[in-house]
């Protein structure tokens, strides 16, 4: 009997479903990066601004990156249990895959964005343009590697992880439990960008005069509100029973 | 392959007599193991060792631990005398009940008996 | 590697309905068992429950003496067969790759034998699943099962879309591999005609409830047909089950269940009464009647 000992199952599933989360992240980016390219050459090209260029690295990365992550973590539990649990995977090892793809997913989703950042502002630095946001952030400029990593980091898992949990909320609650349960779970998917004050919620707080709370608070609850929404995850995964007729 | 009522280890048990009977599987040959005869006749091997557990029982097969299956010395003149014995019981008792529903004296049966020999000779 | 299947008062609920109503049983593993039932006799549920695909409802089941439901160690040790890949999306995959997935995942896979039996079902490895017909999803399922080396292995239906030859090829490879790798095998159907002579022990699922549970042989030779001269045929069936009963003209034919009292029956010979075996598919068929229920 050839008796393969066994690495962490979690981390085998991680391995088998990377590759093909990552294609289609790659497909989606290198599309979204081509437009936005497009688009600021015709910009700068057409001579429109000449003394400064508003960000089009931060127009990339406050529009589709986050929903399209969010609607490919729709399926992750539907998938995850349908595929793994027959071949023998636990539902928590499968919550850990999921944890780490969705992590992992923003993780590398934030560095590709940090690095556009950095990116443009080399295109534009080398030709004097000045570069301005059109919304609030944690940084004040692109070369914050770091912080444009940590906003964008949270702000992508928050999306990753509510589109995961919907899947879930659907998956174990049915069509209209789910309907029920949406307005919560997105209510609870957008607090961390609206506890940053970062973004489009960032300008409406400016339009509203709030005072957004200061990093060094805004950041840990960001972060919690991700671990309260994977917590949910786990709670909900960890006895769902997969859908088989009964014969 | 199996269709009477007797179980199925009881017609392995059978078909490894009427070998031995007939001399196909004579005294200390090795027998096929309830594995091969499990995947011959495609049975659970559970069901092909309560037949040889029968035969081990009856004296008709011995064990030697580690080789297999074995048929004993006196299988052959045991199993001769318990058929003998049977073949009274089943067939001619049988016979003989028939006949006498059927009005045949038992003079008739014998007569005919020995004229069949006679036309056997 | 076998391990034991024990199921004390259990049940499940599917969508609100009981589809298993209080199971008790113990396999002590290392056999090949027989699981019959008609359609929705609750088989399914049962197994989904011994490969934890869903939760019991009430009740006990231990798998090699633990609850196996999440249970890190038991679930990658029990290997569940279906019939074919149901709305799992699994289609999309290729062979090659769905092949690989279960080698990965599976502590005991042996890679050799799984590329035999590939060899044996004429799988095509570059294929995607969706492509592949009926038998062959049903052999590349088969073969996972096999390879798997599980210490619990269940074919649920697994075997009734292949063709004739290559369901013997089936029942050739358990046999063979069961007996050079002793596990606990549960074939569950509703067609048994092929397969019961495999079985060691046999369980009769009838609406959520286990209506029997018995070794193969002992359950074969409780059930008998009777036919013959109809007074004489009455007369043998005090304290017996008739699950069958048809008359033609002064001849009789009953189905009996029990045990038959062996002097009653040399009576009955004589009195022109044929005694014949009752087929396990046939005793199924007949304990699990509805006008019987």
């Amino acid at each position: 009997m050839t008796t393969t000992t066994r690495r962490s199952p979690a981390l085998t599933v991680t391995r088998l479903v990377a590759p093909t989360m990552l294609w289609i992240s790659a497909l989606y980016l290198a599309i979204a990066i081509a437009v936005f390219t497009v688009i600021a050459y015709v910009e700068l090209g057409l001579g429109e601004r000449t003394d400064e260029s508003t960000s089009h690295a931060e127009l990339l990365a406050n529009s589709s990156p986050r929903f399209f992550l969010g609607s490919l973590a729709l399926i992750v539990t539907s998938t995850l249990l349908a595929h793994y649990l027959p071949m023998g995977v636990t539902r928590r090892q499968l919550f850990w895959a999921g944890t780490t793809l969705a992590l992992g997913g923003a993780a590398v989703a934030a560095a590709v964005i940090a690095g556009l950042f950095l990116v443009e502002w080399f295109v534009l630095d080398g030709t004097g343009i000045p570069i301005t946001y059109r919304t609030p952030h944690l940084f004040d400029g692109s070369t914050q590697v770091g912080t444009v990593f940590l906003e964008h980091f949270i702000a992508l898992a928050a999306f990753m992880v509510l589109g995961w949990l919907i899947g879930s909320v659907f998956g174990r609650y049915g069509g209209w439990g789910g309907l029920g349960l949406l307005l919560p779970c997105l209510l609870l998917g957008l607090l961390p960008e609206a506890l940053l004050g970062v973004g489009w919620v960032g300008q409406a707080y400016d339009a509203l005069g709030i005072e957004p709370l200061p990093t060094a608070a805004s950041v840990p609850l960001g972060i919690a509100a991700v671990a309260v929404m994977l917590l949910l995850n786990h709670r909900l995964m960890r006895d769902m029973p997969l859908r088989r007729p009964t014969s | 392959m199996f269709d009477d009522r007797s179980p199925i280890y009881q017609q392995i048990a059978d078909k490894i007599k009427n070998d031995v009977l007939s001399g196909e599987l004579s005294a200390d040959t090795q027998v096929m193991s309830t594995n091969q005869y499990a995947a011959f006749y495609r049975i659970n091997p559970a069901t092909a060792a309560k037949a040889f557990r029968q035969l081990i029982d009856e004296g008709v097969l011995y064990k030697r631990r580690g080789i297999g299956m074995f048929v004993s010395g006196e299988a052959r003149p045991v199993l001769l005398a318990q058929r003998r014995e049977r073949f009274f019981r089943e067939v001619v008792d049988v016979m003989l009940a028939e006949a006498r529903v059927l009005g045949i004296s038992l003079d008739d049966v014998v007569r005919h008996i020995e004229t069949g020999r006679g036309t056997q000779k | 590697m076998t391990y034991s299947i024990e199921a004390r008062d259990l049940r499940l609920d599917y969508r609100g309905s009981p589809a298993l109503r209080g199971i008790d049983f113990r396999l002590a593993g290392g056999g090949i068992y027989g699981l019959i039932g008609r359609n929705g006799s609750g088989k399914t549920s049962l197994l989904s429950l011994v490969a934890s695909l869903a939760k019991p409802t009430a009740g006990t089941l231990l798998v090699d003496g633990e609850d196996p439901f999440e249970n890190p160690r038991i679930m990658p040790d029990v290997c569940l067969v279906q019939d074919r890949i149901k709305d799992s999306g699994d289609e999309i995959w290729k062979v090659g790759s769905f092949l690989r997935t279960a080698a990965a995942l599976r502590p005991r896979w042996d890679q050799e034998y799984a590329d035999r039996l590939v060899d044996l079902f004429e799988l095509p490895r570059r294929k995607r699943i969706s492509s592949l017909s009926l038998g062959k999803r049903s052999a590349l399922n088969i073969i996972v099962g096999l390879a798997s080396r599980a210490p619990v292995t269940i074919f649920d239906e697994a075997y009734v879309g292949l063709d004739a030859p290559s369901r013997y090829a089936f029942y050739d490879e358990v046999l063979a591999d069961y007996m050079a790798h002793p596990r606990t095998v549960i074939m569950s159907s509703h067609l048994v005609e092929e397969v019961d002579s495999l079985f060691e022990e046999v369980l009769i699922l009838d609406e959520g409830r286990l209506l029997v549970h018995e070794d193969t042989d002992d359950l074969r030779s409780r059930g008998v047909s009777l036919t013959g001269p109809a007074q004489a045929v009455d007369d043998l069936r005090h304290g017996l089950t008739v699950l069958n009963e048809q008359v033609l003209g002064g001849t009789k034919s009953i189905t009996v269940y029990g045990d038959l009292d062996e002097d009653a029956l040399s009576r009955a010979r004589a009195a022109g009464v044929e005694a014949g075996p009752v087929r396990l598919q046939d005793l199924f068929v007949h304990l699990t009647r509805k006008d019987r229920r």
